[in-house]
Formats: C-alpha cells, sequence, structure tokens
C-alpha cells in the first residue's frame, strides 16, 4: 500500500508539471430535460487523455484556443463542441435511440455519489424499476433474487407487520445475526420505514469494504436508498397517482389427513342419559359421540355415520341437541383464513425549476388480513424539497412521515390458537362455518363454548366449567376476537441541510437529521374469554404478549416507546479533475446522539371490573417497567478517491470514531477501507472494441463496532419493580464485566472483476469475498459455584468465503421486441464457527431453538440450533435415529427407534441462493416481468410436522402400507408401519410392523423425519404491464402517462423438497413452530400521470 | 483563489471548535445506567433473598420441592407424570450466582451484626438444601469469582453446624433488623432458627455417627441447650401478601393442575384416623401415584372431585409456606432421645423424653395445621423408631425435601416405588439429584470430585451421598 501511495504522489506531480501551459473551462452536461449526466467522459478531441464529469455531470477541463471536447456518455450520442474562447460550456446530450445502458450512480453514503463503472468494492445498485416489477410494500421482499449474495427469510404475507430480514452473505454473528443498515437519503431507518414507490434506487454496500464510510454501523453492510426527486419536465402538472389493490389467499398448507375424525379411539362412545344431566340431553341418548376432548385426529373413519357433534350438547342455538353426520371437512383449515384485501395507493406532486426541486408524496396502505380480525393502516408521507438561495447556497429537506396502526396477534409459534391447532392438535372433522357461526356461543352461566370441551361423563352441575368450557382451545375465532393487539407508532425521519459551494470543485453541508419513533402497544384479552382448564399449551406461547394472557382472567398491556436518534453532520466535498487525474474527497464529521425511552404495564389476575381496560383496574399490583437509554457517538471520516484517465481507481476510506458505550480509556473506533480498479477495455477500446467494459477491482476494509448502552461497566446492583407489603427488593448482579471490553470487529477483502460485450448485450460480473467477523461481546458462562453466572467478554469467530455471479443479457433488443435477462448467483463456499467463546472445553453455544418440552427422559421438544467450533453456522442438534456402521436404524424391542443425543443434522444456511429475472417488452408498451428466485441447501425443522404426525391430523399418519392396508388398522390384520433396522441390542437385522399411533407418538423420539430441506425454485412474481399511449387514445391532453399493470404474487413454487410449508417463508431460524400458510395474490395497478 | 483558501481554512477552523467544544472523547455520564444502584440497601436485598422472586433457588422454594414431594410420595402427578416417574433428575446451582451472592452483599457490607448474622444463616440453609440434594458442592472457596473446588459432605456439614454456630452467637438482638418479611425482624427468632437447623443437620447424620458420644449426637445437645424452636409462634413460614406475591400451591392450581395428594399420604393418616388429612387434602379422593400418562388421564376424568395438594382453606393467595416448624423439632429431639443422644443417661440434657416430645410433636403439629388434637389414644404404645419418624413425615407435608430427608435417613415410612416408572434403568426411589451438564462443562474437576464421593461412584440418582452411605 505505501509503495502504490508513493507511486501515486509521483503520478500526481507529473500532472500538475505537464498542464502548465493551458487555460480551464467548466461546465455542465445535461440531457433533453435539464437533468445531469453523471459521469460523462469529456476529452479533447485527438488526444488520449479525457476525464469524467462529476454525477452531477459538472467537469472542470485544461484546454488550449482551438481545442474540440469530445463529449460521451452511456446512453448518449457523443457530441463535439469547439471550445472556441468559452470558458463555460453547457452541453446538451440526446439519449440514443437505442437506450441500453445508463451511467450507473453508486450512492456511498454522506451524499458521496460516484460512477458504478469505477467502483472498487462489491456494489450492486437496483434501479426503482427493477425493484418494482411489481408493487411491494417491503424492501426486503422486492429485492429477493435480485442482489447476488443476499438471502431472504421471508415471512408469511399474514404476519401484515413482518418485513422477513436479508442475510448479506451468510450470518456475520455466532447467534445469527446480518443486520445491515438502510440508510435512507443519509437518515438511517429501519427497512420497513422504506417506501418501494418512492424509491429512485438501492445501492447494496456489500460488506465493510465498502461502507466502512458509516464507521461501526456499516460492519456489515449498508443498503443506501436515495428517493426519488423532482424532474424538470416539459409537459404535465407533475402529479403522478399509482393505484393498486391485491387480493391474497391462502396458497399452502399442510397436507392433512381426511379420514380419521377427532379423538383418541378408533370408536365412539354410546351416550347414555343420566339423572341430573340436562333434560334436552334425552334426545342424544344411545347416540355415539368421539372424545372433543384429547386434540387429536385418532377418532374413528369418517364414513358418515350419525354422531353428536361437539356444539350439540349447547342449548341455545339452531343446532342445540342434533346429530350430524360424520364426514370430513378437508378444506376446513383453509376456511378459517378469509381473503387478504390491501390497498395501496400514493399520490406524488413533483415540481422542478432552475432552482428549486420539490417533491410531496403520501401513500396510502390499507390492509384486512388474511387472518380474522387483523388490519393494518399506513399514512407515509414523503417529501423532499431543496432549493437554491444563491448561486451558492442551498437548502434541502427531506421528510419521511409514517403513521401505522395495526391489530393482530401474528404469532405463529407452536401451539397457537390457529395454525397451532390446525396442523398440530385439531379434529379433522371440524366444519369451520359452524365453529365460525357459533363464535358468540356462550352458556347462560358465560361459559364460552368449544370444539374442544368435555364428555358427557364429565358433566358436573356444580362445576359446569369443567364440561362446557375450553379444554386445551378456544374456539379459534373467539380467541381472535377476544384478544387484541394493537400496535401503533409514528415515525419522524429526514434532515435540514445547508450546502454551500465555496468553488467549482468544493462544497459544504451542514445537515441536521432525526430518526423519531413514538410507538405505543396494547394488548387486551376480555373477561368474557373462558380460561382453558389445560392452559399449559398456550401458556407456553410466552413470546406473544397476547398468548401469556389466555390462561388467565382478562388483561391489559400498554407500552410506550419514544425514540430519538439524531445525527449533526458538517460534510466538506470536494471533486478535482486535473486533466488525467480526479480527485475525490469526502470529509466530515458525525455527532450522533440516541436517546430512547420505554414504559410498559400490564395487570396481574385478572381485573376488578370486567372488561375495563386500565392498569389501575388490576386485580393484583400491575407490573411496571421503565427503560432509558443513552448512547452519543462523535466522528470523523475521510472518503478519497483518486482516478486516473478513467481507467486506474483507488479509493481509501478512514473513519474514527469515539463512543460514549466503551471504557472511556479507551473509547476509539477506528474503521477503514481500501480498494483499487482498473477497467483494462479503457485500453483496448480501439483493439476490442466488443468490449464494452473489463475491470478488475479489490477492496479490503475492517470496522469493528461499538457496545450497547450500559454494557459497560454494567450493573451492580438493581432494584425490582414489586414489593413485598410494602418492602421493596434489591438484587446483585452476577454477571461480571472484562473493564477491556470492546465491539467487535469485521474484516472483509474481496476480489472481483466486470464485463460487458456487445455493448451490454452481455454482461457479468463475479466476485469472491472473504470476511471474518470476530471478538463479540459474549457472555461466557461462568461455573455457578464462584458465585457469578457469566462474564461479558470479546470472544469468538465466524468466517465467510464465497462468490457472487450477476449476469446479463438481453437475447433481444429490437425496436418492438426486447428481452433482458438479469441473473444472480451467489455461493457461500463456507460460513464456520471458527471459535465461540475462546476456551477449549465448551466448543458449541447454543442459538435458541425449541424449548425442552415433555417427552420421555431426557428428550426435547425439538432440535436446538447450535455454534459449533469448526462447522458451518446454525447446526441444528439433538435426538437423531442411532444407526450401526452400516447405517442401518437402531430399533428398540418396543419397536421405537433407538436414539443418539448427538446428532448433528446440519446447517440451517443454504448453500446458494440467487435469482433471474426476465423482462419481455413487446412495442414499448407491454412489458411482461418473470422474476425467478431459488436457494438450495440449508434444513428447517418442521413442529408442525412432528406433532402433527403425533395427533393424527397429518395426512402421514393414515397412509396405506406397504401391504396396501391403512396403517392405523390392527398389526393383526396387515396394518401398521413398515420398519427395518436392527436391533438395539443383538444388531441383528429387524423387520417389522409398528402400532402407528406408537410409530408417530412422541415416544419415537427423534427428529430424523422432521427436518426438511429449504431448497426451492420458485415464481415469485409475474407482472403484466401495459403503458396506455394516451395521445393515441385521445386522452393526453389530460394524461400525460397511463400504465396499467396486473401481477402476480408466488403464482408458482415450482419446486420444493417439501410441500407442507413454503421453504422461503419458515418463521424462524431453527424452522418453523407452527407457520401460518404462505399466501398467493393477485393484484392490480393502475399509474396515472398527469 | 485566495478567498478559496481563507475558506477553507475557516471550514477547518469551524471543525477544530467543534471538535474541542464537543469533548470528542469524554461523554460525561452519558454511559451511567440510570436504573443502577452503587449503594445497596442490604435489608432490601434480604427481602428478595426471602421472597425468592422469580427463581427456584430462594428460600421457601427448597421447602417446596416439587420433585421431591413426588419422589416421597407427598403428591401425585395428575397430567404429564415424568418425575414421579423418575425421569433423570437434575439440580443446578443457581442458588450461588442468586440468592448466595446476595446473602454475600449482606455480610461484606457489615451493615448490622444481626443483619449480617441473618445473611449467614439463610446461607447455611441454602447450602444446607444444595448439599442434601448433590452430595459434593463448592463450599469452602465458594462465591469468591474463580472455579470452586467441590467439598467433602462431611466437610460441609462439619462448616455448616459451625457457621450455624457462630452466627447464632453473633446475634446481638439490639432491633435494627429491616426487611425480614420472613420472622418480622424479631432476632431472637432467627437465633432458634439457627440453633434448631443445627439440631436438624445433626440428626441428619444418623448413619454416620449414631453413638451418643459421636459427633452428631455432640452437636445436637449443644444445639438444644442453644435455645431451639418449641412454639408454634416460633415457626419459620413465609406468610405470603397475596396479589404479586402468592402462595405457589395456591398458584398451582390456578389454571394449572399437575399434581394432587398422594394416595400414600392418605392412607398414612386414615390408617391413624388422623384429622390432618381435613388440612392437607381437598377431598376424600387421593391420586394414585406414579402412574403412566394415559392411565392418569383416563383416571383423572373419571375422578373430577380428585384431592388436590392441601385444603381449600390452606391454600389461599395468602396462606404461608412451612420452612422448619416447632412440630419437627420436637420429633427430631424425640427421635434423639429414642436414640440415647439425650434423655436419661445420656451425656447431657437428661431430662428430654421421647414419649412427651412425640406428643409435643404431633400436637405442635395439628396445631399448626387448625386441627382438633387427637386423643390420648393416638400415641398408645409400641413407642418405636417408626412411630416417630412417620410422624416427623407427616409433619413435614407438604415440604418434599423434609419428607425426602427422613426417609434417606431412616428407611421410613415405606414407600412402593412408582409402578411405571420412565426407564427400565431406574425403577427406585431416588436417592439424589444428578449434576446438571452445567456443571459437566464449567466444573468438570469438581464433578468428578462429587462423583468419587458417591456410593457407587456415579452420578446417578440411586447413588448415596455420605450421610445416606
Amino acid at each position: 500500500m505505501r509503495r502504490f501511495l508513493s507511486l501515486f504522489t509521483m503520478l500526481m506531480l507529473c500532472g500538475v508539471l505537464a498542464f502548465a501551459q493551458s487555460r480551464v473551462v467548466s461546465g455542465k452536461v445535461t440531457d433533453a430535460t435539464g437533468n445531469p449526466v453523471p459521469f460523462a467522459t469529456v476529452k479533447i478531441k485527438g488526444k488520449t487523455t479525457g476525464l469524467s464529469a462529476d454525477n452531477n455531470g459538472a467537469y472542470t477541463i485544461r484546454v488550449n484556443n482551438g481545442d474540440v471536447l469530445q463529449i460521451s456518455g452511456a446512453g448518449f450520442a457523443a457530441i463535439e463542441v469547439p471550445v472556441g474562447n468559452l470558458t463555460v460550456i453547457n452541453s446538451v446530450m440526446e439519449r440514443t435511440a437505442t437506450t441500453d445502458l445508463k451511467e450507473v450512480v453508486v450512492s456511498g453514503g454522506y451524499g458521496i455519489k460516484r460512477s458504478l463503472r469505477t467502483a472498487s468494492t462489491n456494489t450492486q445498485v437496483v434501479s426503482s424499476e427493477q425493484l418494482n416489477t411489481i408493487r411491494n410494500t417491503n424492501i426486503n421482499e422486492a429485492l429477493a433474487g435480485k442482489v447476488a449474495g443476499i438471502q431472504l427469510r421471508g415471512q408469511s404475507g399474514a404476519k401484515l407487520s413482518a418485513t422477513g430480514a436479508i442475510r448479506l452473505h451468510g450470518v456475520s454473528s455466532l447467534t445469527g445475526g446480518a443486520d445491515i443498515l438502510y440508510v435512507l437519503d443519509g437518515t438511517r431507518v429501519a427497512s420497513d420505514d422504506i417506501n418501494t414507490d418512492d424509491v429512485e434506487d438501492v445501492t447494496l454496500l456489500q460488506g465493510p469494504a465498502a461502507a466502512a464510510i458509516f464507521g461501526p454501523e456499516g460492519a456489515n453492510g449498508a443498503m443506501v436508498i436515495t428517493s426519488k426527486r423532482a424532474r424538470k419536465t416539459t409537459s404535465g402538472m407533475g402529479i403522478e397517482l399509482n393505484l393498486g389493490v391485491r387480493f391474497d389467499n391462502v396458497y399452502i398448507l399442510p397436507n392433512y389427513q381426511n379420514s380419521y375424525a377427532g379423538g383418541d379411539g378408533y370408536d365412539m362412545k354410546k351416550y347414555t342419559w343420566k339423572a341430573g344431566q340436562p333434560v334436552e340431553w334425552k334426545v342424544l341418548d344411545g347416540k355415539y359421540y368421539p372424545d372433543y376432548s384429547e386434540d387429536v385426529s385418532w377418532g374413528p373413519r369418517m364414513v358418515g355415520q350419525e354422531y353428536i357433534p361437539w356444539y350439540s350438547w349447547y342449548g341455545g342455538h339452531e343446532r342445540s341437541f342434533t346429530t350430524d353426520k360424520l364426514v370430513p371437512h378437508p378444506n376446513n383449515a383453509r376456511e378459517f383464513y378469509e381473503t387478504q384485501q390491501k390497498k395501496y395507493n400514493t399520490v406524488t406532486f413533483t415540481k422542478a425549476t432552475d432552482n428549486m426541486n420539490a417533491k410531496l408524496g403520501y401513500t396510502n396502505v390499507d390492509v384486512k388480513g388474511l387472518v380474522p380480525t387483523t388490519w393494518l393502516k399506513r399514512h407515509q408521507v414523503n417529501a423532499k424539497l431543496s432549493f437554491d438561495l444563491t448561486d451558492r447556497l442551498t437548502a434541502g429537506l427531506t421528510l419521511n412521515f409514517i403513521n401505522q396502526r395495526s391489530n393482530g396477534d401474528f404469532n405463529d409459534a407452536y401451539a397457537n390458537q390457529s395454525s397451532g391447532s390446525f396442523n398440530q392438535w385439531f379434529h379433522r372433522n371440524l366444519d369451520m362455518g359452524i365453529v365460525k357461526e357459533l363464535r358468540n356461543l356462550k352458556t347462560a352461566t358465560g361459559i364460552q363454548a368449544s370444539w374442544n370441551h368435555n364428555g358427557p361423563d364429565n358433566y358436573d352441575p356444580t362445576n359446569l366449567k369443567d364440561f362446557y368450557g375450553p379444554y386445551y382451545w378456544q374456539n379459534f375465532y373467539t380467541a381472535y376476537d377476544q384478544v387484541t393487539t394493537l400496535n401503533n407508532f409514528n415515525k419522524v425521519q429526514g434532515d435540514v441541510s445547508l450546502t454551500y459551494k465555496i468553488s467549482k470543485d468544493l462544497r459544504i453541508m451542514g445537515a441536521y437529521r432525526i430518526n423519531n419513533i413514538n410507538s405505543f402497544n396494547e394488548n387486551k384479552v376480555s373477561s368474557d374469554l373462558t380460561d382453558m382448564k389445560f392452559a399449559s399449551q398456550a401458556s407456553y406461547n410466552s413470546t406473544t404478549p397476547g398468548a401469556t394472557f389466555l390462561s388467565t382472567k382478562g388483561g391489559y398491556r400498554s407500552s410506550t416507546n419514544n425514540f430519538h436518534d439524531e445525527h449533526i453532520e458538517l460534510t466538506a466535498i470536494y471533486n478535482k479533475t486535473i486533466r488525467d487525474f480526479n480527485i475525490g474527497a469526502t470529509a466530515g464529521l458525525d455527532i450522533h446522539t440516541q436517546v430512547q425511552h420505554n414504559n410498559s404495564a400490564n395487570t396481574n389476575g385478572g381485573f376488578n371490573t370486567p372488561n375495563l381496560y386500565t392498569l389501575g383496574n388490576s386485580k393484583d399490583a400491575p407490573t411496571v417497567n421503565d427503560f432509558r437509554f443513552k448512547q452519543k457517538d462523535n466522528g470523523l471520516f475521510l472518503a478519497t478517491q483518486f482516478g486516473f484517465r478513467r481507467f486506474l481507481n483507488a479509493d481509501i476510506t478512514l473513519r474514527n470514531d469515539w463512543s460514549s458505550t466503551l471504557p472511556p480509556n479507551n473509547n476509539k473506533i477506528f474503521a477503514k477501507s481500501f480498494g483499487l480498479s482498473f477497467v483494462f477495455s479503457e485500453l483496448t477500446k480501439n483493439s476490442l472494441p466488443w468490449l464494452t467494459l473489463g475491470k478488475i477491482r479489490g477492496s479490503w476494509g475492517e470496522v469493528p463496532r461499538g457496545l450497547n448502552a450500559y454494557d459497560f461497566p454494567g450493573s451492580l446492583y438493581t432494584q425490582g419493580a414489586v414489593q413485598w407489603n410494602g418492602n421493596f427488593m434489591q438484587s446483585t448482579s452476577s454477571t461480571l464485566v472484562d473493564p477491556t471490553i470492546r465491539g467487535a470487529v469485521a474484516t472483509e477483502k474481496n476480489v472481483g472483476a466486470d464485463f460487458a460485450f456487445f455493448k451490454n448485450r452481455v454482461g457479468f460480473g463475479v466476485t469472491y469475498t472473504e470476511r471474518i467477523n470476530k471478538d463479540f461481546p459474549t457472555f461466557i458462562p461462568l461455573p455457578p459455584g464462584s458465585g457469578y453466572s457469566q462474564k461479558l467478554t470479546n470472544a469468538g469467530e465466524i468466517n465467510y468465503k464465497g462468490w457472487d455471479v450477476t449476469f446479463n443479457v438481453k437475447p433481444f433488443w429490437m425496436k418492438n421486441f426486447k428481452w433482458e435477462i438479469n441473473a444472480t448467483y451467489a455461493y457461500a463456499i463456507s460460513n464456520e464457527v471458527i471459535d465461540v467463546n475462546g476456551e477449549p472445553q465448551s466448543a458449541w453455544k447454543d442459538i435458541g431453538g425449541a424449548a425442552p418440552f415433555r417427552l420421555v427422559e431426557t428428550a426435547t421438544f425439538g432440535p436446538s440450533l447450535r455454534a459449533v467450533e469448526g462447522q458451518q453456522w446454525g447446526q441444528l442438534f439433538g435426538h437423531g435415529i442411532k444407526r450401526d456402521a452400516a447405517g442401518n436404524a437402531l430399533i428398540n424391542a418396543n419397536g421405537t427407534y433407538a436414539y443418539d443425543d448427538n446428532t448433528f443434522f446440519g446447517s440451517v444456511l443454504p448453500k446458494y441462493t440467487g435469482g433471474v429475472q426476465s423482462t419481455f417488452t413487446v412495442f414499448n408498451d407491454f412489458t411482461l416481468s418473470v422474476n425467478i428466485d431459488y436457494q438450495y441447501g440449508g434444513i428447517y425443522y418442521s413442529t408442525s410436522d412432528k406433532w402433527g404426525k403425533s395427533t393424527g391430523v397429518l395426512a402421514l399418519s393414515a397412509v396405506l402400507n406397504d401391504r396396501g392396508i391403512p396403517i392405523r388398522d390392527p398389526i393383526a390384520n396387515g396394518g401398521g408401519v413398515h420398519i427395518f433396522g436392527v436391533d438395539a441390542v443383538t444388531l441383528k437385522p429387524v423387520d417389522m410392523y409398528v402400532n402407528a399411533r406408537d410409530y408417530y407418538n412422541g415416544a419415537n423420539n427423534t427428529f430424523d423425519n422432521d427436518i426438511y430441506d429449504l431448497t426451492f425454485v420458485k415464481l415469485r412474481e409475474l407482472a403484466f404491464g401495459y403503458n396506455v399511449p394516451v395521445n393515441k387514445v385521445g386522452i393526453g391532453k389530460w394524461i400525460k402517462r397511463m400504465n396499467f399493470s396486473v401481477a402476480a404474487s408466488n403464482p408458482w413454487l415450482i419446486y420444493a423438497k417439501t410441500r407442507d410449508f413454503d421453504p422461503s417463508e419458515i418463521a424462524n431460524l431453527s424452522g418453523e413452530g407452527a407457520n401460518f400458510p404462505g399466501l398467493r395474490g393477485i393484484g392490480v395497478n393502475l399509474k396515472l400521470g398527469f | 483563489m485566495k478567498n478559496y483558501k481563507i475558506k477553507i481554512a475557516l471550514f477547518s477552523l469551524g471543525v477544530a471548535t467543534l471538535l474541542s467544544c464537543n469533548k470528542v472523547k469524554n461523554f460525561g455520564d452519558t454511559n451511567v445506567n440510570p436504573a443502577n444502584i452503587t449503594s445497596p440497601a442490604t435489608y432490601a436485598i434480604l427481602t428478595n433473598v426471602l421472597a425468592g422472586a422469580g427463581t427456584n433457588t430462594g428460600i421457601w422454594p427448597l421447602a417446596k420441592d416439587n420433585s421431591a414431594t413426588l419422589w416421597i410420595q407427598y403428591a401425585s402427578e395428575t397430567q404429564y407424570p415424568s418425575a414421579g416417574l423418575y425421569a433423570i433428575p437434575t439440580y443446578g446451582l443457581g442458588a450461588y450466582t442468586g440468592s448466595l451472592l446476595n446473602l454475600k452483599t449482606i455480610i461484606q457490607a457489615n451493615n448490622n451484626p444481626d443483619e449480617v448474622a441473618v445473611a449467614r444463616i439463610l446461607t447455611q440453609y441454602i447450602y444446607w438444601n444444595l448439599t442434601d440434594a448433590l452430595g459434593s458442592i463448592p463450599y469452602s472457596e465458594a462465591l469468591q469469582g474463580f472455579p470452586p473446588k467441590f467439598d467433602k459432605q462431611e466437610d460441609i456439614y462439619k462448616g455448616m453446624i459451625a457457621e450455624l454456630t457462630a452466627a447464632s452467637n453473633q446475634i446481638q438482638n439490639t432491633g435494627g433488623l429491616k426487611g425480614d418479611i420472613l420472622l418480622g425482624n424479631d432476632a431472637a427468632k432467627w437465633k432458634k432458627f439457627a440453633n434448631s437447623l443445627r439440631a436438624m443437620m445433626a440428626i441428619q447424620l444418623t448413619k454416620r455417627y449414631p453413638g451418643a458420644n459421636d459427633y452428631a449426637a455432640v452437636e445436637f445437645r449443644a444445639a438444644i441447650t442453644d435455645g431451639v424452636i418449641t412454639s408454634n409462634a416460633d415457626n419459620v413460614k413465609l406468610v405470603f401478601p397475596g396479589g404479586s406475591f402468592k402462595n405457589q400451591y395456591w398458584a398451582d392450581h390456578d389454571g394449572q393442575r399437575d399434581n394432587g395428594e398422594s394416595t400414600q399420604i392418605f392412607n398414612m393418616l386414615s390408617s391413624l384416623g388422623d384429622g390432618r388429612q381435613a388440612a392437607f387434602g381437598s377431598s376424600s379422593v387421593p391420586v394414585p401415584h406414579g402412574i403412566k400418562e394415559a392411565t392418569i388421564n383416563a383416571w383423572i376424568k373419571a375422578n373430577i372431585n380428585w384431592s388436590r395438594i392441601l385444603a381449600d382453606n390452606q391454600r389461599l393467595e395468602t396462606s404461608p409456606i412451612y420452612i422448619l416448624t416447632a412440630s419437627q423439632v420436637f420429633l427430631a429431639r424425640s427421635e434423639a432421645a429414642f436414640r440415647g443422644w439425650t434423655g436419661p443417661g445420656a451425656p447431657g440434657l437428661t431430662t428430654e423424653n421421647s414419649v412427651d416430645l412425640l406428643k409435643q410433636g404431633v400436637d405442635a403439629s395439628f396445631a399448626q395445621w387448625g386441627i382438633a388434637l387427637p386423643p390420648a389414644s393416638y400415641y398408645n404404645a409400641p413407642h418405636t423408631l417408626q412411630k416417630i419418624v412417620e410422624q416427623a413425615f407427616l409433619a413435614g407435608f407438604p415440604n418434599g425435601r423434609a419428607g425426602w430427608n427422613i426417609y434417606r435417613r431412616t428407611g421410613f415410612p415405606v414407600l412402593t416405588p412408582a409402578p411405571d416408572p420412565l426407564n427400565a434403568a431406574h425403577t427406585t426411589i431416588p436417592r439424589r439429584y444428578t449434576y446438571t451438564t452445567t456443571e459437566y462443562s464449567l466444573s468438570p474437576a469438581g464433578v468428578a470430585f462429587g462423583i468419587s464421593q458417591l456410593v457407587p461412584a456415579a452420578d446417578t440418582q440411586e447413588a448415596r451421598i455420605w450421610w445416606d452411605q
């Protein structure tokens, strides 16, 4: 590096000496509408030297009188301008007829713009058009398959406010984090703050080498989003409407069995009326009923026989004391879900003049959810304003205001009150229409009816709830009706700025930037919701506030959170072109303050006054919590770029931060990155004219992070929130904090090459990346006997090595038919855990996964997810089938598999990911977009599969065996599940039939058969658009542009190894608990420009 | 050009000024957590330990050991049977990082001699429960911030009794105790608690030190001489205030009903014609013990009125949980006199009378539960060790640890193991808990030492700890 720098200094000196005799002209290159042509090439005719304009099209060049400037730009027809005696030369360029490439601009943060052509880092840019082939309110989803190196971990569309998460080059922490920084017009935001309608382009700075300028927050890479700005137009009012509506329905559900009814036992029981039981029940005397209380479907075959359904025992409705035919309801789970309706409308006003540029956009999103009672409403205002006060001073404002409200318990964990029942604990004979019809059914004493109640033998007039009340499950509709989960927030994000142009080359900008979030959330559980006889399953869902109430007697919880994040930025931007040399430098200061206040409280033990939702109405003392956090960081940065003759380019970024979160005697965080690129096609332009672009590049970066506020020095003593008869309580912290604690460090190096051929008809890019993340602030467990449970110190290391490939081809590019294909592919060679805690004796760490649960012996509910030294991150680990050397399963005498506690099933990380986008344009006005994405490798654990088989809900539990007999039939009659293996003790071959219930029961306690592959190929988006020729149809006077489109989302899961769930939408890192179903939708969209 | 340079200079000056104003490196008290306490209120820490808030390592949770309660058949599981079917039990050392560390804070702060003595007594009470569950545990080097060795149980017992003696002697009873929600800031009661604990620990060593001149008998006599609990008014019990802190037997039956009164305890009471059944259960339908899930599920469905642990009026939100009672101490004294440690002919305390003490113990138990005292016929001859021990077993109800310690030490009452054990390898009533995987990974040498002290030397629930050998 040092050698390179001295060489560079010499080149600089030579350059300075060489241009002594000439004079300077400056100018700006614009297109026909007045917008700048960024990075246009300006050279003097007859000479080999040239330079690039900056991102605003501005340039300065030394000339002699009589020279002729040749100005060219990608996508524009080259022009020649004689210099004459002019000192300012502003040029207008015409777009070429066959626009095949625009100069792609990389947004590097802090206002830095540069050409992708010479970028030295691994960076991809996605345009508004590529992003919005179909309108999607979620930027993460909209990027799926379109950027090499990212994996979208989607969530079911039924979870209205869930955005999914993006993994950029695997995981970058031991606990699975991969949090990239989202920067919208310079302001750090959350991914769901971004209005995709308002996005101009997205630059993905892939990793610390590209995002070092953001300092600690850029350690995992950054997504830099530029919102739309007003453009000067020659006609029209600058009003644009984008109106859309979309309908989604369930497209994927587990494969349920439809042969056997609910209950536990092949035969139904005969009901005999007894004295003391309700007299209305007499009509049911002698009829048969199944077991309603067992929430499993190991009941009788459904062959249309008469039976007493669950609702018959309750009086007061049309179906009281009647019988029905026991028949399958194959679509009962599907029928529970409603059609999700989403309206998504935007209006944008823009105006641009020579010295003013204004945009005001309003977006409204209104969703009625798939899960009954759920909804979401969002209002978003996006404004962007800049105006030149003088020819040197510009004032600017950007604003992103969001108001969002939603209702819904979107918990899709194990045993939730919808999918948790349908997939895992259910009666396959339920008629969902009747369940819905009876959602308000109560007994005279107010006990809510449920399909899952006790049998008539348990009728006890002194304890009616024991019979009529819900056993494990509520009526699904009742549960959703009576549990409200409201989430509301307001966000104000953006900045005000002043930019002063000191000279043509140098400008300074001061900006004040905020991200303010005020949120208010509340949960209400009605006092009318009858608590379940056995609440252990629902109360297991402690992750969801609403669900934890289900076992009690009504409750209210509210929380308010106030988040204030501000940056004061002072930036100087210098761009200078001196003959062959081109220097860009951005230096700045960033003073950051973040303050959070959180208050939350919940009632305990029920209400005093039923359904009065106030904290003061709590039966026991309410629980009150308040948290405050404050953090400050000061950053100084310098990003420089040196270019030589458009083919050689060096980038250096240095940033130092001081953080309040670190030990005061050593609170510096120094981030740096270096890059070099060589565009050799500049040298072969004449000899290899078909080589449009040939570039090699490499970059290296190291970005350390800070800590969370108050992690250091930690707390010594804390006070509890509750009191014992007026005695308050304090406790001693059992956590030690290393006095030299630091933040984690991310280091990345990459090399790559980009090629384009035949005027960009074919192009590809390849990047090889190696990244190391290490020294995570980690809680290392201490032996409890020491008195301390853990110590916060730096430990751990995880690496990533992989290839990214992008590919672009235009098989047809004719006037009336254009076909473009963009493809991405990322191959993760390795994402290996090198070290877990710096100590040899504990070479793994639990990341989470399933919790222990009641199964025989030391069995667990599901495999745990582990970071294991020497293995790929994210190993599923737990009970696997024990096998002999030849791979045969060991089988116990009772027909169960012998298990091995320490089985590794593999990593949850996919091996490769990517996508293919195809766009067809016919007659310039008809477009068809086909977006496919795919993933290969990686596994997940299906909790639904485990329980759905053991409870007889899933189809696998009701198939025919190899003798053609139902597996549920007695073994003596040819039924049973055929298993093979060797005896666990004698190792002699075993070939036997096992009772199906026993086989699938929890006793059969291995996870091998519940683990599935994450591989999929999916047609995610299919969109057809039509630009209505407004002039031809005679509305051009009023409407300047009109586009109509129809789009399908998730139309086709082309390939997946399991079809019970969509592998692209698995809820948790380790797998699914009871995933909400995937959605398939069709939307229509109308875009109007006035 | 000149102008330009001036502006750059001004800009640089501006940046420099901003930086110096902001003291770029110095953030003052920004990183001070407003919720942090640097100077603790030791009495508030004492309250926290006594409340056992939210942990299984506080004071009363030791007296409400669910698994032990099932093993010795005070209780039976009514759904999801597991512990009662001898699933492998583990016992963690979480108490060290919770209650014991908190008590160490109190002792180190040294604010008040009585408060320090209380903390020392509670510390030994917790160690006692831990060592009785596991055998060898960290003791002499515990709570020092580095990995401690595991000590021999014999050394732990001797250490605990010595420390309790010292703590008992430290009590000045000059007032000033605060936050004591267990014994109402009454230091005299703490002295009796400490001495009673010494007596209970000493009698636990009957297998190792049976003789009247052995260590255990000597310490037992010393404890009694120093003054033990002799009245229900001095019982060590935690009375719950309700609201945020409810009696846990109440909470166990609030929405979840996992355990009921076992047939074993019901039958013992029935055969004695013992009135305490009116307090110990909620009905006369006790739950059969140790049967598998399917069977118990069917049984529960068929017997809606199965008996909960404790009668409804003994299981209020505000009911107490008993930690050590006068009855238990009287019955230990009755046994000591029966064994010749005290009473006529013993090296000391010759006035102790085993028969009288049995009656005092039983009466105290009946009175504790508010049951009319039994008739004289209840104490008909013969006066046997089994009789005394079984009364101690009944007096301990529903504190599973109390019953388990008696059963392991004496073999009484005679219990029939669960008919449906989960695993063919574990069919007998557990004699101890096993070490957790945390201990295996973080204290491998300590666990290895602990195992070497067991008979047989294996970390199983059937292996016997030192005083059980």
